[in-house]
Protein backbone atom coordinates (compact mmCIF):
# COMPACT_ATOMS: atom_id res chain seq x y z
CA UNK A 1 0.00 0.00 0.00
CA UNK A 2 1.69 3.49 -1.05
CA UNK A 3 0.04 6.50 1.02
CA UNK A 4 0.61 9.53 -0.17
CA UNK A 5 3.60 12.28 1.46
CA UNK A 6 5.16 8.95 2.78
CA UNK A 7 5.94 7.35 -0.23
CA UNK A 8 6.12 7.62 -4.55
CA UNK A 9 3.56 6.84 -6.68
CA UNK A 10 4.49 3.69 -8.98
CA UNK A 11 6.44 4.44 -12.04
CA UNK A 12 9.21 3.25 -14.50
CA UNK A 13 12.18 4.56 -14.57
CA UNK A 14 14.28 5.24 -17.70
CA UNK A 15 18.17 6.84 -17.98
CA UNK A 16 18.97 7.95 -21.30
CA UNK A 17 22.40 8.89 -22.11
CA UNK A 18 21.71 10.79 -25.62
CA UNK A 19 19.71 13.63 -26.32
CA UNK A 20 17.96 11.43 -29.26
CA UNK A 21 17.54 8.53 -26.92
CA UNK A 22 15.43 10.75 -24.42
CA UNK A 23 13.54 12.33 -27.42
CA UNK A 24 12.41 9.16 -28.35
CA UNK A 25 10.80 8.16 -25.08
CA UNK A 26 9.01 11.60 -25.11
CA UNK A 27 7.73 11.01 -28.45
CA UNK A 28 6.74 7.61 -27.03
CA UNK A 29 5.45 8.44 -23.41
CA UNK A 30 4.25 11.75 -24.45
CA UNK A 31 1.91 13.00 -21.70
CA UNK A 32 2.67 9.80 -19.77
CA UNK A 33 6.29 10.59 -19.28
CA UNK A 34 7.67 13.25 -16.96
CA UNK A 35 10.98 14.35 -17.28
CA UNK A 36 13.09 14.19 -14.16
CA UNK A 37 16.15 16.67 -13.73
CA UNK A 38 17.31 17.53 -10.12
CA UNK A 39 14.03 15.91 -8.99
CA UNK A 40 13.58 18.87 -6.18
CA UNK A 41 9.98 20.07 -7.63
CA UNK A 42 9.13 16.30 -9.52
CA UNK A 43 9.27 13.97 -6.14
CA UNK A 44 7.66 16.74 -4.37
CA UNK A 45 4.88 16.72 -6.67
CA UNK A 46 4.85 12.98 -6.93
CA UNK A 47 4.77 12.77 -3.21
CA UNK A 48 2.01 15.22 -3.03
CA UNK A 49 0.28 12.93 -6.12
CA UNK A 50 0.07 16.25 -7.75
CA UNK A 51 1.59 14.09 -10.79
CA UNK A 52 1.70 10.04 -11.07
CA UNK A 53 3.66 9.77 -14.17
CA UNK A 54 3.47 6.30 -16.11
CA UNK A 55 7.81 6.77 -16.79
CA UNK A 56 10.24 9.29 -15.36
CA UNK A 57 12.82 10.31 -17.65
CA UNK A 58 16.21 11.16 -15.77
CA UNK A 59 18.11 13.29 -18.40
CA UNK A 60 21.30 14.29 -15.88
CA UNK A 61 23.52 11.49 -17.43
CA UNK A 62 23.21 13.16 -21.07
CA UNK A 63 26.31 14.76 -21.33
CA UNK A 64 25.37 17.26 -23.76
CA UNK A 65 22.35 18.84 -21.15
CA UNK A 66 25.15 19.04 -18.17
CA UNK A 67 27.24 22.28 -20.38
CA UNK A 68 28.39 25.53 -18.54
CA UNK A 69 30.10 27.47 -21.11
CA UNK A 70 31.23 30.89 -22.05
CA UNK A 71 32.66 31.85 -25.23
CA UNK A 72 33.56 35.30 -25.42
CA UNK A 73 31.06 37.20 -28.64
CA UNK A 74 28.85 34.46 -28.01
CA UNK A 75 27.52 34.41 -24.80
CA UNK A 76 27.34 31.91 -21.75
CA UNK A 77 25.53 28.21 -22.83
CA UNK A 78 23.61 26.38 -20.29
CA UNK A 79 22.83 22.90 -20.56
CA UNK A 80 19.08 22.22 -19.34
CA UNK A 81 20.78 19.65 -16.77
CA UNK A 82 23.13 21.82 -15.12
CA UNK A 83 22.85 22.14 -11.69
CA UNK A 84 22.35 25.35 -9.80
CA UNK A 85 25.63 25.44 -7.43
CA UNK A 86 28.07 24.23 -10.82
CA UNK A 87 26.59 27.02 -12.80
CA UNK A 88 27.58 29.48 -9.28
CA UNK A 89 31.01 27.74 -8.94
CA UNK A 90 32.08 27.77 -12.93
CA UNK A 91 31.33 31.67 -12.22
CA UNK A 92 33.36 32.04 -9.09
CA UNK A 93 36.32 30.26 -10.87
CA UNK A 94 35.39 32.67 -14.08
CA UNK A 95 34.98 36.23 -12.32
CA UNK A 96 34.54 38.04 -15.47
CA UNK A 97 31.60 35.76 -16.96
CA UNK A 98 30.34 36.39 -12.92
CA UNK A 99 30.48 39.95 -13.37
CA UNK A 100 28.85 40.16 -17.08
CA UNK A 101 26.11 38.16 -16.14
CA UNK A 102 25.82 39.42 -12.10
CA UNK A 103 22.35 39.09 -11.71
CA UNK A 104 21.93 35.56 -12.74
CA UNK A 105 24.52 35.17 -10.26
CA UNK A 106 22.96 36.67 -7.51
CA UNK A 107 19.33 35.34 -8.45
CA UNK A 108 21.01 31.61 -8.35
CA UNK A 109 23.44 31.95 -5.52
CA UNK A 110 20.28 32.93 -3.12
CA UNK A 111 17.68 29.99 -4.61
CA UNK A 112 16.59 27.56 -1.78
CA UNK A 113 19.65 26.58 0.47
CA UNK A 114 23.20 24.89 -0.07
CA UNK A 115 21.69 21.21 -0.88
CA UNK A 116 19.01 21.88 -3.11
CA UNK A 117 21.13 24.15 -5.27
CA UNK A 118 23.50 21.05 -5.27
CA UNK A 119 20.64 19.22 -6.94
CA UNK A 120 18.40 21.53 -8.62
CA UNK A 121 19.05 22.93 -11.92
CA UNK A 122 18.30 25.34 -14.43
CA UNK A 123 15.82 24.15 -16.98
CA UNK A 124 14.59 22.48 -13.90
CA UNK A 125 13.70 25.99 -12.16
CA UNK A 126 12.78 27.53 -15.68
CA UNK A 127 10.16 24.21 -16.43
CA UNK A 128 8.72 24.05 -12.71
CA UNK A 129 7.07 27.17 -14.24
CA UNK A 130 5.61 28.79 -10.64
CA UNK A 131 6.18 32.98 -10.88
CA UNK A 132 8.51 32.88 -8.24
CA UNK A 133 11.06 30.78 -9.80
CA UNK A 134 14.62 32.75 -9.45
CA UNK A 135 15.84 32.28 -12.93
CA UNK A 136 13.03 34.00 -14.16
CA UNK A 137 13.85 37.71 -13.54
CA UNK A 138 17.82 37.19 -14.72
CA UNK A 139 16.69 35.07 -17.67
CA UNK A 140 14.46 37.69 -19.37
CA UNK A 141 17.11 40.83 -18.12
CA UNK A 142 19.51 38.82 -20.42
CA UNK A 143 17.57 38.04 -23.54
CA UNK A 144 17.90 34.30 -23.18
CA UNK A 145 17.13 32.18 -25.66
CA UNK A 146 15.77 28.53 -24.72
CA UNK A 147 16.57 25.64 -27.10
CA UNK A 148 13.66 23.17 -27.00
CA UNK A 149 13.72 20.32 -28.93
CA UNK A 150 11.58 17.01 -30.22
CA UNK A 151 11.92 13.94 -32.37
CA UNK A 152 10.43 16.45 -34.84
CA UNK A 153 13.61 19.17 -34.56
CA UNK A 154 14.46 22.20 -32.69
CA UNK A 155 12.89 25.49 -32.06
CA UNK A 156 14.01 28.37 -30.08
CA UNK A 157 11.94 31.06 -27.98
CA UNK A 158 12.65 33.48 -25.38
CA UNK A 159 11.69 32.99 -21.70
CA UNK A 160 8.86 35.51 -21.56
CA UNK A 161 7.42 33.51 -24.75
CA UNK A 162 7.66 30.05 -23.01
CA UNK A 163 6.70 30.42 -19.37
CA UNK A 164 3.11 31.67 -20.01
CA UNK A 165 1.55 31.58 -16.37
CA UNK A 166 1.48 29.28 -13.38
CA UNK A 167 1.82 25.41 -14.33
CA UNK A 168 2.15 26.75 -17.65
CA UNK A 169 4.17 26.15 -20.34
CA UNK A 170 4.86 26.81 -23.73
CA UNK A 171 5.85 23.06 -23.98
CA UNK A 172 4.68 20.23 -26.10
CA UNK A 173 4.62 16.52 -24.03
CA UNK A 174 7.10 15.24 -26.42
CA UNK A 175 9.37 18.69 -26.00
CA UNK A 176 12.49 18.87 -24.40
CA UNK A 177 14.37 22.16 -22.81
CA UNK A 178 17.72 21.51 -24.10
CA UNK A 179 19.49 25.11 -23.55
CA UNK A 180 19.31 28.18 -22.19
CA UNK A 181 21.89 30.70 -24.07
CA UNK A 182 22.72 33.93 -22.53
CA UNK A 183 23.96 36.25 -25.43
CA UNK A 184 27.00 38.95 -24.12
CA UNK A 185 26.01 41.64 -22.46
CA UNK A 186 26.09 45.24 -22.95
CA UNK A 187 30.09 46.26 -22.67
CA UNK A 188 30.62 47.65 -19.30
CA UNK A 189 27.57 46.72 -18.10
CA UNK A 190 26.51 46.17 -14.48
CA UNK A 191 23.14 43.97 -13.48
CA UNK A 192 21.82 43.19 -10.09
CA UNK A 193 18.86 40.68 -9.03
CA UNK A 194 16.95 41.54 -5.70
CA UNK A 195 13.41 39.79 -4.29
CA UNK A 196 11.45 40.08 -1.30
CA UNK A 197 10.86 36.77 0.29
CA UNK A 198 8.59 37.06 3.69
CA UNK A 199 8.00 34.35 5.94
CA UNK A 200 6.95 31.72 3.33
CA UNK A 201 10.05 30.92 1.22
CA UNK A 202 9.25 31.98 -1.59
CA UNK A 203 9.62 35.68 -3.25
CA UNK A 204 6.48 37.65 -3.62
CA UNK A 205 8.33 40.40 -5.64
CA UNK A 206 11.43 39.78 -8.18
CA UNK A 207 13.17 42.45 -10.05
CA UNK A 208 16.52 42.63 -12.15
CA UNK A 209 17.92 45.34 -13.46
CA UNK A 210 21.04 46.15 -16.29
CA UNK A 211 22.65 49.79 -16.48
CA UNK A 212 25.18 50.12 -19.53
CA UNK A 213 26.65 53.70 -20.42
CA UNK A 214 24.77 55.64 -17.60
CA UNK A 215 26.03 58.88 -18.60
CA UNK A 216 25.64 59.10 -22.05
CA UNK A 217 21.99 59.46 -23.60
CA UNK A 218 22.57 57.93 -26.89
CA UNK A 219 24.00 54.84 -26.11
CA UNK A 220 22.76 54.31 -22.38
CA UNK A 221 20.72 51.46 -21.78
CA UNK A 222 18.57 50.21 -18.83
CA UNK A 223 16.76 47.22 -18.70
CA UNK A 224 14.55 45.95 -15.90
CA UNK A 225 12.77 42.00 -15.65
CA UNK A 226 10.33 41.33 -12.83
CA UNK A 227 8.94 38.08 -11.35
CA UNK A 228 6.88 36.59 -8.76
CA UNK A 229 4.61 39.30 -8.36
CA UNK A 230 3.41 38.77 -11.52
CA UNK A 231 2.25 35.24 -13.27
CA UNK A 232 5.11 35.23 -15.59
CA UNK A 233 8.37 37.24 -15.75
CA UNK A 234 8.04 40.18 -18.09
CA UNK A 235 10.87 43.04 -19.18
CA UNK A 236 9.00 46.30 -19.00
CA UNK A 237 10.28 47.63 -21.75
CA UNK A 238 7.86 51.20 -21.28
CA UNK A 239 9.72 51.71 -18.29
CA UNK A 240 13.18 50.87 -20.42
CA UNK A 241 12.23 53.27 -22.97
CA UNK A 242 12.08 56.60 -20.61
CA UNK A 243 15.90 56.05 -20.27
CA UNK A 244 16.29 57.11 -23.75
CA UNK A 245 15.11 60.43 -22.97
CA UNK A 246 17.51 63.52 -22.76
CA UNK A 247 18.39 64.71 -19.46
CA UNK A 248 20.48 62.87 -16.49
CA UNK A 249 19.80 58.97 -15.84
CA UNK A 250 18.65 60.01 -12.39
CA UNK A 251 16.19 62.32 -12.93
CA UNK A 252 14.60 59.86 -15.31
CA UNK A 253 14.10 57.09 -12.35
CA UNK A 254 10.76 58.29 -11.25
CA UNK A 255 9.33 58.81 -14.71
CA UNK A 256 10.46 55.10 -15.50
CA UNK A 257 8.82 53.38 -12.17
CA UNK A 258 5.90 55.35 -13.04
CA UNK A 259 5.82 53.73 -16.50
CA UNK A 260 6.59 50.41 -15.08
CA UNK A 261 3.40 50.71 -12.38
CA UNK A 262 1.22 51.64 -15.32
CA UNK A 263 2.27 49.02 -17.86
CA UNK A 264 2.08 46.19 -15.37
CA UNK A 265 -0.52 46.71 -12.37
CA UNK A 266 -3.14 44.82 -13.92
CA UNK A 267 -1.07 42.05 -13.79
CA UNK A 268 0.13 41.77 -10.41
CA UNK A 269 -1.04 38.98 -8.13
CA UNK A 270 -3.26 39.09 -5.19
CA UNK A 271 -2.82 36.41 -2.69
CA UNK A 272 -2.90 35.30 0.80
CA UNK A 273 0.78 35.54 1.02
CA UNK A 274 1.08 39.29 -0.33
CA UNK A 275 -1.31 41.66 -1.67
CA UNK A 276 -0.95 43.21 -5.18
CA UNK A 277 -0.69 46.49 -3.53
CA UNK A 278 2.04 45.39 -1.43
CA UNK A 279 4.11 43.15 -4.22
CA UNK A 280 3.29 46.18 -6.37
CA UNK A 281 4.86 48.65 -4.05
CA UNK A 282 7.93 45.84 -3.36
CA UNK A 283 8.72 46.07 -7.00
CA UNK A 284 9.22 49.89 -7.24
CA UNK A 285 11.08 50.07 -3.99
CA UNK A 286 13.95 47.02 -4.96
CA UNK A 287 13.74 48.90 -8.36
CA UNK A 288 14.84 52.29 -6.46
CA UNK A 289 17.49 50.45 -4.47
CA UNK A 290 19.28 48.26 -7.63
CA UNK A 291 19.18 51.47 -10.04
CA UNK A 292 21.05 53.46 -7.21
CA UNK A 293 23.51 50.32 -6.59
CA UNK A 294 24.65 50.31 -10.01
CA UNK A 295 24.91 53.90 -10.50
CA UNK A 296 27.20 53.93 -7.64
CA UNK A 297 29.17 50.70 -8.96
CA UNK A 298 30.09 53.14 -11.87
CA UNK A 299 30.79 56.33 -9.52
CA UNK A 300 33.05 54.41 -7.30
CA UNK A 301 34.99 53.14 -10.94
CA UNK A 302 35.53 56.23 -11.62
CA UNK A 303 36.29 57.24 -8.61
CA UNK B 1 16.44 -1.98 -10.81
CA UNK B 2 20.21 -2.97 -9.56
CA UNK B 3 22.05 -0.10 -7.62
CA UNK B 4 25.88 0.05 -6.96
CA UNK B 5 27.11 2.55 -4.79
CA UNK B 6 29.59 3.17 -1.89
CA UNK B 7 28.04 4.30 1.43
CA UNK B 8 29.92 4.90 4.46
CA UNK B 9 33.49 3.70 2.33
CA UNK B 10 31.53 -0.35 1.95
CA UNK B 11 30.55 -0.49 -1.73
CA UNK B 12 27.06 -2.03 -1.72
CA UNK B 13 24.71 -3.32 -4.22
CA UNK B 14 20.86 -3.42 -4.01
CA UNK B 15 17.57 -4.14 -5.67
CA UNK B 16 15.40 -1.24 -5.29
CA UNK B 17 11.92 0.08 -7.28
CA UNK B 18 12.26 3.14 -9.15
CA UNK B 19 10.06 4.45 -7.21
CA UNK B 20 11.82 4.17 -3.48
CA UNK B 21 13.47 6.89 -1.97
CA UNK B 22 17.32 7.05 -1.35
CA UNK B 23 16.16 7.92 2.49
CA UNK B 24 14.53 5.20 2.57
CA UNK B 25 16.52 2.60 0.94
CA UNK B 26 19.78 3.52 3.65
CA UNK B 27 17.51 3.46 6.30
CA UNK B 28 15.32 1.20 5.83
CA UNK B 29 16.96 -1.47 3.79
CA UNK B 30 20.89 -0.98 4.74
CA UNK B 31 19.54 -0.24 8.39
CA UNK B 32 21.80 3.44 8.25
CA UNK B 33 18.82 4.36 11.38
CA UNK B 34 20.67 7.43 12.31
CA UNK B 35 19.65 9.16 8.97
CA UNK B 36 16.36 10.54 9.85
CA UNK B 37 13.35 12.07 7.76
CA UNK B 38 11.82 14.88 9.46
CA UNK B 39 9.18 16.81 6.66
CA UNK B 40 9.51 14.24 3.88
CA UNK B 41 9.64 17.34 1.71
CA UNK B 42 12.59 18.85 1.18
CA UNK B 43 12.65 21.67 3.41
CA UNK B 44 13.98 20.57 7.24
CA UNK B 45 17.51 19.18 5.99
CA UNK B 46 17.47 16.48 8.57
CA UNK B 47 18.11 13.83 5.57
CA UNK B 48 21.02 15.13 4.63
CA UNK B 49 23.63 12.77 3.16
CA UNK B 50 26.85 14.03 1.35
CA UNK B 51 26.71 12.28 -1.80
CA UNK B 52 30.09 12.81 -4.12
CA UNK B 53 30.94 15.01 -1.75
CA UNK B 54 27.97 17.43 -1.61
CA UNK B 55 25.41 17.84 0.86
CA UNK B 56 22.08 16.78 -0.61
CA UNK B 57 18.52 15.90 0.72
CA UNK B 58 18.22 12.27 0.36
CA UNK B 59 14.52 12.26 0.87
CA UNK B 60 14.23 13.94 -2.52
CA UNK B 61 16.02 11.85 -4.38
CA UNK B 62 15.41 8.25 -5.50
CA UNK B 63 17.85 5.32 -4.97
CA UNK B 64 18.05 4.77 -8.76
CA UNK B 65 19.60 8.06 -8.86
CA UNK B 66 22.44 7.20 -6.70
CA UNK B 67 23.29 4.30 -8.83
CA UNK B 68 27.76 4.75 -9.30
CA UNK B 69 27.71 7.78 -6.74
CA UNK B 70 29.74 7.59 -3.58
CA UNK B 71 27.16 8.45 -0.25
CA UNK B 72 28.18 8.99 3.19
CA UNK B 73 25.76 9.14 5.57
CA UNK B 74 25.80 10.69 9.58
CA UNK B 75 27.17 7.12 10.31
CA UNK B 76 29.97 7.76 8.20
CA UNK B 77 32.16 10.11 10.38
CA UNK B 78 33.19 8.49 13.70
CA UNK B 79 36.40 6.29 12.98
CA UNK B 80 36.49 3.19 15.19
CA UNK B 81 33.28 3.97 17.58
CA UNK B 82 34.96 7.01 18.52
CA UNK B 83 33.46 10.77 17.38
CA UNK B 84 34.61 13.18 15.03
CA UNK B 85 36.66 16.08 15.89
CA UNK B 86 33.37 17.83 14.85
CA UNK B 87 30.95 15.26 16.96
CA UNK B 88 33.38 16.74 19.51
CA UNK B 89 32.73 20.23 19.01
CA UNK B 90 29.12 19.58 19.05
CA UNK B 91 29.31 17.93 22.41
CA UNK B 92 31.52 21.03 23.88
CA UNK B 93 29.63 23.91 22.22
CA UNK B 94 26.37 21.96 22.94
CA UNK B 95 25.41 21.94 19.57
CA UNK B 96 22.29 20.28 20.32
CA UNK B 97 19.23 19.69 22.63
CA UNK B 98 16.56 17.69 22.15
CA UNK B 99 18.74 16.19 19.20
CA UNK B 100 16.36 15.55 16.62
CA UNK B 101 18.05 17.72 14.01
CA UNK B 102 21.30 16.79 15.10
CA UNK B 103 21.93 13.91 11.86
CA UNK B 104 21.07 16.62 9.46
CA UNK B 105 23.64 19.12 11.03
CA UNK B 106 26.51 16.40 11.54
CA UNK B 107 26.52 16.12 7.91
CA UNK B 108 26.29 19.98 6.66
CA UNK B 109 28.78 20.33 9.20
CA UNK B 110 31.37 18.09 8.24
CA UNK B 111 31.54 19.33 4.66
CA UNK B 112 31.73 22.85 6.02
CA UNK B 113 33.97 22.47 8.48
CA UNK B 114 36.39 20.13 5.91
CA UNK B 115 36.44 23.28 3.61
CA UNK B 116 39.87 24.51 2.95
CA UNK B 117 38.34 28.19 4.60
CA UNK B 118 35.10 29.51 5.34
CA UNK B 119 33.89 32.26 7.00
CA UNK B 120 31.02 32.72 9.92
CA UNK B 121 28.69 34.27 7.14
CA UNK B 122 29.36 31.38 5.22
CA UNK B 123 28.66 28.64 7.77
CA UNK B 124 25.30 30.69 8.81
CA UNK B 125 24.19 31.14 5.29
CA UNK B 126 24.88 27.36 4.24
CA UNK B 127 23.47 26.19 7.81
CA UNK B 128 19.95 27.54 6.23
CA UNK B 129 18.56 24.94 4.63
CA UNK B 130 18.84 22.69 7.88
CA UNK B 131 16.53 23.46 10.85
CA UNK B 132 16.92 23.36 14.36
CA UNK B 133 13.74 24.67 16.51
CA UNK B 134 15.95 24.39 20.08
CA UNK B 135 19.39 25.49 20.16
CA UNK B 136 19.13 29.21 18.02
CA UNK B 137 21.85 28.07 15.93
CA UNK B 138 24.26 29.61 17.72
CA UNK B 139 26.15 27.07 19.26
CA UNK B 140 26.05 25.26 16.07
CA UNK B 141 27.80 27.48 14.30
CA UNK B 142 30.25 27.80 16.94
CA UNK B 143 30.37 24.33 16.72
CA UNK B 144 31.37 23.80 13.11
CA UNK B 145 34.00 26.78 13.31
CA UNK B 146 35.56 25.42 16.19
CA UNK B 147 35.84 22.09 14.41
CA UNK B 148 37.03 23.54 11.13
CA UNK B 149 40.27 25.42 12.99
CA UNK B 150 41.11 21.56 14.31
CA UNK B 151 40.63 20.11 10.73
CA UNK B 152 42.99 22.89 9.34
CA UNK B 153 45.77 21.78 11.98
CA UNK B 154 45.28 18.57 10.08
C1 LIG C 1 12.67 23.59 0.24
C2 LIG C 1 12.62 24.21 -1.11
C3 LIG C 1 12.94 25.55 -1.27
C4 LIG C 1 12.91 26.14 -2.53
N1 LIG C 1 13.26 27.46 -2.66
C5 LIG C 1 13.30 28.02 -3.89
C6 LIG C 1 13.75 29.36 -4.09
O1 LIG C 1 14.11 30.05 -3.14
N2 LIG C 1 13.78 29.85 -5.35
C7 LIG C 1 13.39 29.11 -6.43
O2 LIG C 1 13.45 29.59 -7.56
N3 LIG C 1 12.97 27.85 -6.28
C8 LIG C 1 12.90 27.30 -5.04
N4 LIG C 1 12.49 26.01 -4.90
C9 LIG C 1 12.08 25.28 -6.08
C10 LIG C 1 13.28 24.59 -6.71
O3 LIG C 1 14.26 25.55 -7.05
C11 LIG C 1 12.85 23.88 -7.94
O4 LIG C 1 12.04 22.80 -7.52
C12 LIG C 1 14.01 23.35 -8.74
O5 LIG C 1 14.76 24.40 -9.30
C13 LIG C 1 13.53 22.47 -9.84
O6 LIG C 1 14.68 22.02 -10.54
P1 LIG C 1 14.94 20.46 -10.69
O7 LIG C 1 16.11 20.30 -11.56
O8 LIG C 1 14.99 19.81 -9.37
O9 LIG C 1 13.63 20.05 -11.50
P2 LIG C 1 12.75 18.75 -11.46
O10 LIG C 1 12.09 18.60 -10.16
O11 LIG C 1 13.53 17.61 -11.97
O12 LIG C 1 11.67 19.18 -12.55
C14 LIG C 1 10.74 20.21 -12.32
C15 LIG C 1 9.69 20.19 -13.45
O13 LIG C 1 10.29 20.58 -14.68
C16 LIG C 1 10.23 19.53 -15.65
N5 LIG C 1 11.54 19.56 -16.33
C17 LIG C 1 12.77 19.54 -15.73
N6 LIG C 1 13.74 19.67 -16.65
C18 LIG C 1 13.13 19.76 -17.86
C19 LIG C 1 13.60 19.93 -19.20
N7 LIG C 1 14.91 20.04 -19.48
N8 LIG C 1 12.70 20.01 -20.20
C20 LIG C 1 11.37 19.92 -19.92
N9 LIG C 1 10.86 19.77 -18.68
C21 LIG C 1 11.72 19.69 -17.66
C22 LIG C 1 9.95 18.28 -14.85
O14 LIG C 1 9.28 17.33 -15.62
C23 LIG C 1 9.11 18.81 -13.72
O15 LIG C 1 7.79 18.98 -14.13
C24 LIG C 1 12.51 25.39 -3.66
C25 LIG C 1 12.19 24.04 -3.50
C26 LIG C 1 12.22 23.44 -2.25
C27 LIG C 1 11.87 21.99 -2.12
S1 LIG D 1 13.34 14.99 5.60
FE1 LIG D 1 14.49 15.53 3.89
S2 LIG D 1 14.62 17.64 4.07
FE2 LIG D 1 13.25 17.13 5.66
S1 LIG E 1 18.34 20.29 18.95
FE1 LIG E 1 16.21 20.10 18.92
S2 LIG E 1 15.75 20.55 16.86
FE2 LIG E 1 17.80 21.02 16.98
Amino acid sequence: MSSPYATLPEFEYARPSTLEEALKLLAKYGEEAKVLAGGVGLITFMLERLVSPRIVIDIKKIPELRRIEYTEGKGLVLGAAARISEITRYMDSNPRVREKYRALYEALSRIADLQIRNRATIGGNICEALPFMDSYAPLALFDAKLRIASVEGERETTITDFVKGPGFLDLAPNELLVSIELPDPPRESRSGFSKIVPAIEYSVASVAMLVANPVDPRSREVRIAVSAATPAPIRVREAEEVFRREGDIVDLLDAALDRMTSAIKELVIEDPYASAEYRLEMLKVQAYILFKRLLDSFLQERG
Amino acid sequence: MKVRFKVNGVEREIEVEPYELLADVLRERLGLKALKKGCWRGECGLCTILMDGEPVKSCIILAVEADGSEIYTVEGFSEDGRPSPLQESFIRNAGLQCGFCTPGFIVVGEYLARKPRISKEEVKYALSGTICRCTGYKQIVDAVLEAHQEYRKE
